[in-house]
């Protein structure tokens, strides 16, 4: 490695390198033997897993998902039990402690068994919710995407329609309309979802098929069902993960914010972040935060974990 | 250009309509009676049937569809079953006018704040402080503005004095007074904002930094300074215009959570109050605002992006 | 007189003195050589061409003598001096004044290098600003500056943006734009690459006009090297971040020293080359990749003439000539490089029609209106024959090639034949033998390849979708097509992203071929390649053509390479047929008048005196073609009250060749003969005068 004189470093003001040439030289890897896709996803995959993002993302996400499996083993009252102290006194709405490490609150229910309780109805609604959105919605912008024509722009009308609602809106109209169930909840959550997915997708596919390859296809003769899902579709599967995840983001985020709005789909008694939030966010001005913040806290780490790993996956396909 | 904001507002209308249909619709298909959900269940058959009247559900699904279209253009929608007394114009119009103020207010924070954060990240891209810049903005946009605002009512409105617990200043209080008890929604606002505007901020400056016309503006001796300021940034606002336009409808009616924790009259707990109590006029009308808010907002946007990128004005036009 | 390194006479006094210069480029933490020393020298008011293939550094030279380079670039020795100043060391404030004043640069892409959001006149003024000038004198030198760039009308031009204006004049408006500061040293980094061939003879005719006014030294880089000849009057061949020869042009092409400067020349279809004459020159191996360990001769791995010498030893800088050196142990072997193949069996072309195209118009609707893309195209050809069809943009040769495999149907009443019967229009509508016997190739191999399937399985499924073979028999003709096509076993496992542009392309063959095709469309199926690249796939084209008789569309903006190619030629402005002929018949003309303007436009790597037709005025756009002969509005030979009013019946020159002019054959034949009988007696020196008195 030759040594780089002193005096050359010293023209160059790093970083505002801008003045001296482009971000990076991009290198036209002609023939770069040794990178099969298998290397190149394998090298993906090792960037994935350093990325600090990632780690912390699926260390959050893994906490959750076990506490939505076995909310027992972390906990040592029931989420709704009456939390009592050594002597038989029922504390009620006491700060953190001993015996109730996030405190109680106003009906003398432990809050930390109430958060770990609480995972459960958000980790179950949510994938679900964005799982039927993913499908319909991949399905919907590769057929928009690849054929167009009248049914691309009636639907493109309609999806921006949607979009110009804020999404809370809507789902609170829905759901209001038709019953504050579960399925009802899954349900909005989905067909509001499938809207910005489809456009997603749609923008993918339609950015393939202007490619040779397809024009080749057609030339052979193939069907556009074989078009669609064999030879564009490998190729769009990047950004419909990368909408998974960040979709599921959007969801637990949605979902919360209608919990805490009264539209949980469950009992008022039931653990659930968002109902516990709305139900105790009065007594902050009291002082008593603490029934309050702990879910609140759990929704935050919730999201952000998502996110990460949203975030990491996305910047990972990128390279 | 004419021709093409002719187009854009066809295309607006559009949408208008859909969004008419649909709200026309929402009474007519709840399942169960809505009327008798207003009435009560003791009602006598007269006041269902004046309920369900003033629902405009006794008339077919085309003469609904006018009569909230002609709502809609004369911007009067009837009284509120909820409120009575107050015309659903009123009361829309008061809550818009306390949400355009936190706007209003949540815009001054939020715009120069994450603009010049994506601009700052974009230029020291990859060093600690872009990093820094890009994730905690992904973290914090990821909160539900709710979250954000139990957080702040614990941290900030409890132990400080100056930050008002309740958002609803006394009337005729002067702006700086407004702003006092304004000033946590509208940090809510740029916590929530901020990763969001900044990232495509950063993004799109990033793309332009590298741009071939950029080299050029450097080949011809201009200083970074001179080149960003000259060349880079009107093509790099672009998108966070963009951006800007679209989001200012979910600013007016999307922030449910936020004004129901702090207490604030604004467009969105309204929506909310409506739907919570079915109250039907108040909720059209509402609705139907935020939906204009939107089509002005994205219009005004497409403008002003089609006056900073004379490019655009072509794709616009031919786009729309 | 040899030297293991070349020389700088006086950086003081050069325009551009770049001495032993090394850089590389951090990829991934790990410094990958890009330039491996590079020297060489640009006097005042010289003009000195780069040439090169890809990763061969010359665009990075070009931006080196700028200073313009990306974060990851680390300069590891040498210097760039330009008039006298120490580039590689500068102050970035010094930079900057000497951006403004000394050095500017003309780029490849014109539409992207200017900023889309500003009106011309307040870009091209900017580099006036620059200089100290107030706002309003910038704006008039500014007006000036565009008019120096022949734009004729500066104050219309200076009040629009870029989108409004086309390639070739934005690039004008660039020129224009550099030599606002009067510049010591001028770059142009392929200036009219992407550019049509006759706006491109005008942007070089620009520069060379220029250069008489500024006095501005200039570096010329460039693949192409017509145009660096006929701009040039030096020139280095850079080869693997080295320059392996330089000399003055004449000397270079036609009596080259090195063995890569042979081959690269030779794999060019030069002196109106036909593919019935001998094959193209093909240099075995790949490009080398930036960074790849070359350690004593760059060029080792590819040469026909390497011993053991050269794998260990560098080679040394052997003077030639006057001025005229190369980098290599055995320059006196050069006559030992082998020649092309001459080829062996004869071409045979078949008698009756084969593909029949007979009045073939295609119009597209847009909201904007109707873009009528062809017009009455009538055009056939036989079996084992290539269809050369050469034309601008918008000229429809393209949509020709879709309507012909029914990617587009025709307008009502044109009708498509094959062997005499009527094809459906669309492909969803064709039968399979029609599909089968009509393939395509495209122009850019990367998009033509479907990224996540392997070669196997690109060219098996196109085996079984064709000819209805599956399973192992589908796999085992598969593999059969891609050795045809000189690609290895190890190969087939592959994807498109591991491989070489001339691979994808083989690949891409291949693939047409499967279905044991009749007719394959071929759109500029070397344009994206290097042209040592481009000469395998010619060659291989033309092997296949004898082996099977195969027939070609080939569609080129290249010249050279379709009169290499083609059998008849037809040329097309905005989508209609202006001529159509046998390709000697062609080059021997009589011609058309655009052929004759486009032929004249074409720089020659063969230093033929050129004497460019100066067509004026841009391209009509198809959507407003002129009236009468859609070319009447920049034809030099324009007959008004005639050309403009009718359009021109097709004419027959000679049985075979036809034109679309009103101007009888006979006529133009004579007109265009005291043409080129004008030119050469301007050029030929008279024997008693000595061609240096009389400079």
């Amino acid at each position: 490695m030759t040594h780089i004189p002193d005096h050359v470093e010293a023209g160059v003001e790093q970083p505002d390198a801008g003045a001296f040439g482009p971000h990076d030289a991009a290198i036209d890897e002609v023939a770069a033997p040794g990178h099969t896709r298998r290397q190149v996803r394998r090298e993906q995959v090792r960037l994935l897993l350093r990325s600090p993002g990632f780690i912390i993302g699926c260390l959050i996400g893994g906490l959750w998902i076990f506490s939505s499996i076995w909310p027992e083993v972390l906990t040592v009252w029931g989420s709704k039990d009456t939390v009592v102290d050594a002597s038989g006194k029922t504390l009620l709405r006491v700060p953190p402690n001993d015996v109730a490490w996030f405190g109680t609150d106003r009906l003398a229910r432990d809050v930390y068994s109430r958060v770990i309780f609480g995972a459960r109805p958000i980790l179950i609604t949510a994938p679900v919710a964005t799982l039927i959105a993913v499908i319909i919605g991949t399905l919907l912008g590769m057929w928009t995407g690849y054929f167009r024509g009248w049914v691309d722009e009636v639907l493109s009308r309609i999806l921006e329609a949607m979009l110009s609602i804020p999404t809370i809106l809507l789902a609170i109209v829905i759901v209001f309309t038709f019953g504050p169930t579960p399925a009802v909840i899954i349900g909005t959550i989905a067909f509001l979802f499938i809207a910005p997915i489809a456009r997603t997708v749609r923008a993918a596919t339609l950015s393939e098929s202007q490619l040779d390859y397809v024009t080749a296809a057609r030339l052979r003769g193939e069907k556009s069902l074989y078009i669609i899902t064999r030879e564009i579709f490998p190729n769009i599967v990047g950004v419909v993960v990368v909408e998974v995840t960040v979709r599921l983001g959007y969801a637990v985020f949605t979902l919360a914010t209608l919990a805490f709005l009264g539209l949980s789909g469950g009992n008022v008694t039931d653990p659930n972040w968002g109902v516990d939030v709305a139900q105790n966010y009065q007594q902050i001005v009291a002082g008593v935060w603490w029934p309050t913040i702990f879910p609140a806290l759990a929704i935050g780490s919730l999201v952000i974990g998502v996110n990460l790993i949203a975030d990491s996956i996305e910047r990972a396909t990128k390279t | 250009m004419t021709r093409f904001i002719v187009r854009r507002l066809l295309l607006s209308l559009v949408t208008l309509g859909i969004i008419l249909v649909l709200i026309t619709l929402i009474p007519n298909l709840a399942p169960g009676d809505p009327a008798r959900k207003i009435a009560g269940g003791t009602a006598s058959p007269e006041r269902l049937m004046a309920v369900r009247e003033s629902l405009g559900l006794d008339k077919s699904i085309l003469e609904q569809l006018r009569d909230t279209a002609t709502a809609v253009f004369t911007f009067d929608f009837g009284e509120s079953f909820t409120r009575p007394g107050f015309s659903v114009s009123e009361l829309v119009l008061s809550a818009l006018g306390n949400s355009a103020r936190l706007v209003a207010f949540a815009l001054v924070l939020v715009l120069p704040i994450s603009i010049l954060g994506g601009v700052v990240a974009a230029r020291r891209r990859d060093t600690w402080l872009d990093r820094t810049i890009v994730n905690t903005g992904v973290a914090l946009s990821s909160l539900p503005e709710f979250v954000v605002g139990v957080l702040f009512l614990a941290l900030l409105a409890v132990p400080i004095e100056f930050f008002k617990v309740i958002a609803d200043p006394p009337d005729g209080a002067s702006v700086l007074v407004q702003m006092q008890f304004l000033m946590l929604p509208a940090l809510t606002v740029l916590v929530v904002y901020f990763g969001y505007i900044a990232r495509i901020t950063r993004a799109s400056t990033i793309e332009n930094l590298s741009a071939d016309y950029t080299r050029t503006a450097y080949m011809k001796g201009l200083s970074t300074q001179q080149v960003f300021r000259k060349h880079v940034l009107r093509n790099a606002l672009v998108p966070t215009v963009a951006v800007i336009g679209t989001q200012l409808g979910y600013m007016f009616g999307g922030m449910v959570g936020l004004e129901l924790i702090y207490n604030f009259p604004g467009l969105g707990r309204l929506i909310f109050d409506a739907v919570d109590a079915a109250d039907y006029p108040l909720l059209r009308g509402g609705v139907l605002t935020v939906a204009i808010i939107y089509m002005v907002a994205t219009l005004a946007a497409d403008l002003m992006i089609a006056w900073m990128n004379p490019r655009a004005r072509l794709a616009l036009s031919e786009a729309a | 007189m040899t030297a293991t390194e070349a020389t700088i006479s006086d950086a003081r006094t050069a325009a551009l003195a770049v001495d032993n210069l090394e850089m590389s480029y951090v990829v991934r933490d790990i410094p990958r050589e890009v330039l491996r020393g590079v020297t060489f020298e640009v006097r005042p008011g010289e003009a000195y061409g780069l040439v090169g293939e890809s990763g061969c550094g010359k665009s990075t030279t070009a931006y080196a003598a700028m200073r313009y380079l990306p974060e990851n670039a680390r300069i590891t020795s040498g210097t760039v001096y330009v008039d006298g100043g120490d580039v590689t060391h500068m102050s970035s404030r010094r930079l900057r004044e000497f951006r403004a004043r000394k050095a500017s640069m003309v780029y490849q892409d014109p539409v992207q290098a200017v900023n889309p959001s500003l009106k011309i006149g307040r870009q091209v003024a900017e580099s006036f600003e620059i200089l100290g000038n107030s706002a309003a004198a910038s704006r008039q030198l500014a007006r000036e500056a565009l008019r120096r760039v022949r734009i004729a009308d500066p104050d219309s031009v200076m009040d629009r943006y870029p989108y409004q204006l086309s390639g070739g004049m934005l690039q004008r408006v660039v020129i224009a734009m550099a030599l606002a500061s009067d510049p010591a040293l001028l770059v142009l980094d392929e200036p009219t690459t992407g550019l049509d061939a006759t706006v491109e003879a005008e942007v070089l005719d620009l520069v060379r006009d220029l250069r008489d006014e500024i006095g501005a030294a200039i570096l010329l880089i460039a693949h192409n090297l017509g145009v660096i000849r006929s701009m040039c009057d030096r020139v280095g061949v850079m080869y693997a971040g080295r320059i392996v020869e330089e000399g003055t042009v004449d000397v270079v092409f036609d009596s080259p020293g090195h063995p890569y400067t042979v081959g690269l020349l030779n794999s060019i279809p030069r002196h109106g080359l036909r593919k019935t004459d001998r094959e193209l020159f093909t240099i075995p191996g790949n490009l080398p990749q930036i960074g790849d360990p070359l350690p004593t001769c760059v060029y080792v791995g590819r040469c026909p003439l390497a011993t053991d010498t050269c794998r260990t030893e560098i080679p040394p800088v052997v003077a030639l000539d006057e001025g005229h050196w190369t980098r290599c142990h055995y320059p006196e072997r050069i006559g030992e490089i082998p020649e092309p193949d001459s080829v062996s069996t004869e071409h045979l072309v078949g008698e009756s029609e084969l593909i029949g195209i007979h009045g073939v118009s295609k119009t597209f609707h847009q909201r904007s209106g109707d873009v009528p893309a062809l017009v009455g195209v009538d055009l056939g050809f036989s079996e084992g024959e290539t269809l050369g069809l050469v034309g601008e943009s918008g000229s429809g040769k393209s949509t020709l090639a879709k309507t012909m495999l029914g990617i587009y149907e025709p307008d009502e009443g044109g009708e498509i034949t094959l062997r005499g019967r009527v094809m459906a229009g669309h492909t969803s509508n064709r039968i399979e033998e029609s599909i089968r016997s009509i393939q395509m190739i495209f122009q850019n191999p990367d998009s033509a390849l479907n990224k996540s399937w392997t070669v196997r399985r690109i060219l098996s499924r196109a085996v079984t979708k064709l000819t209805g073979v599956t399973g192992s028999t589908a796999e085992a003709q598969a593999i059969a097509i891609a050795r045809a096509m000189r690609l290895s076993e190890r190969h087939l496992d592959m994807r498109p992203r591991q491989l070489s542009g001339g691979l994808k392309q083989r690949v891409a063959i291949a693939r047409a071929f499967a279905g044991d095709p009749t007719v394959v469309v071929a759109d500029e199926p070397t344009s994206a390649l290097d042209v040592s690249v481009q000469a395998a796939i010619l060659n291989l084209l033309a092997d296949l053509q004898r082996d099977v008789r195969t027939s070609y569309l080939f569609i080129s903006h290249d010249i050279g390479v379709v009169r290499y190619l083609a059998d008849r030629i037809a040329v097309m402005y905005v989508g209609r047929v202006m001529e159509l002929g046998p390709t000697d018949d062609l080059f021997a003309g009589p011609n058309h008048p655009y052929t004759e303007a486009l032929l004249s436009a074409v720089p020659s790597v063969d230093g033929e005196a050129e004497h460019r037709i100066p067509l004026t005025g841009e391209i009509p756009s198809p959507k407003n073609p002129p009236s009468g002969c859609v070319f009447h509005t920049r034809c030099h030979r324009f007959i008004p009250g005639t050309c403009d009013v009718a359009d021109p019946p097709v004419v027959e020159v000679r049985s075979g060749h036809t034109i679309k002019c009103h101007i009888p054959p006979e006529q133009l034949a004579v007109a265009q003969a005291q043409r080129l009988a004008d030119i050469r007696g301007a050029l030929d020196p008279s024997p008693a005068v000595d061609q240096g008195s009389e400079e």
